[in-house]
């Protein structure tokens, strides 16, 4: 039995990564546009999520349980250690880091040019929302799919309503906020619901029962944070 | 047609960018998989801890880098 904490701090965390990202490029768009066209096209994108999210709904409930975790441990696997490393890269310089203030002032830049006609704004929007939102779908679609679907989505719906309230608010990329503190804690959680998964769906138990996710958290972290350690620059002697 | 091309571009984009990690943890899944096939006494515990060290093994393995600087 997983614990509805756990479902809900990683979709939370989840959901605030990408939340991030998405409202970046919607104050862009309101910033070159007006709010019209980003919040029509924000709208679009929230409807075509929502359908999606009742079309896919049915088919899981159809799955056998084992093929379920196998699938769903696998996809947040690939989800989490793709956004641990990213995290670990970014955390030891190796790759740059998420700049949310040049993404903003890129797309907005763009979005304003002479030229550029108001419905391609709105589809900027659209595509920003669907894009990101699918990712959160598949990560809420997952973490609920093994029974706790209301934690789940209660830590996507308090994400994005904190990150949008707030980015809404001040009308500017909440550049403030560590972003990549929380990639990496996300792909540590998503890592370690993966794994505990995965086992479960090939018929494994795990040593300690619903422990197990506790300690498999504890080694992801200790891992990445083993590998940023190592990973660091090394200061010039 | 864009759009969907664009979302399939996105996520295909994203499982090639990081092939190395995602084709390892497929790899060792695969292993357990026969492992647990093989030798069902070892999903009692075992099955899972192994899976879990080569998880860790893969995730460390796919952040240095190659010769080839991917």
């Amino acid at each position: 039995m997983t614990s509805a904490g756990a479902v809900f701090l990683a979709a939370f965390l989840a959901c605030a990564v990408e939340a991030l990202e998405a409202v970046t490029l919607l104050l862009a768009v309101a910033a070159a546009r007006g709010p019209r066209p980003a919040l029509l096209g924000a709208a679009a994108g929230f409807a075509v999520l929502v359908a999606l999210i009742l079309l896919l709904w049915p088919l899981i409930d159809a799955v056998p349980r084992d093929a379920l975790h196998l699938v769903v441990g696998l996809l947040l696997l690939l989800f989490g250690a793709g956004w641990l490393r990213k995290s670990v890269l970014r955390a030891t310089g190796r790759a740059d880091r998420h700049d949310f203030d040049a993404e903003f002032g890129e797309a907005r830049d763009g979005l304003a040019r002479p030229g550029v006609a108001e419905w391609v704004a709105g589809v900027a929007a659209f595509k920003a929302v669907l894009l990101e939102g699918l990712e959160v779908i598949f990560v809420v679609l997952a973490l609920g799919g093994t029974n706790r679907l209301d934690a789940a989505v209660g830590g996507a719906v308090l994400a994005c309503v904190l990150v949008f309230a707030a980015a809404f608010a001040l009308r500017r990329p909440l550049s403030a906020i560590p972003d990549n503190a929380l990639k990496f804690w996300t792909g540590v959680m998503l890592t370690s619901f993966g794994a505990y998964w995965v086992a479960e769906g090939l018929g494994g138990t795990w040593p300690g029962g619903g422990w197990a996710l506790l300690y498999l958290t504890v080694f992801v972290a200790a891992l990445g944070g083993a590998l940023i350690r190592f990973l660091a620059p090394k200061p010039a002697q | 047609m864009s759009l969907i091309r664009d979302i399939l571009v996105e996520l295909g984009g994203m499982f090639w960018a990081d092939r190395r990690l995602n084709l390892g943890l497929l790899g060792a899944t695969a292993l357990a998989a026969l492992l647990a096939v093989t030798f069902p006494i070892s999903r009692e515990g075992i099955m899972p801890v192994l899976l879990t060290l080569a998880y860790g093994g893969v995730i460390a393995w796919a952040l240095f880098p190659t010769d080839r600087g991917d």
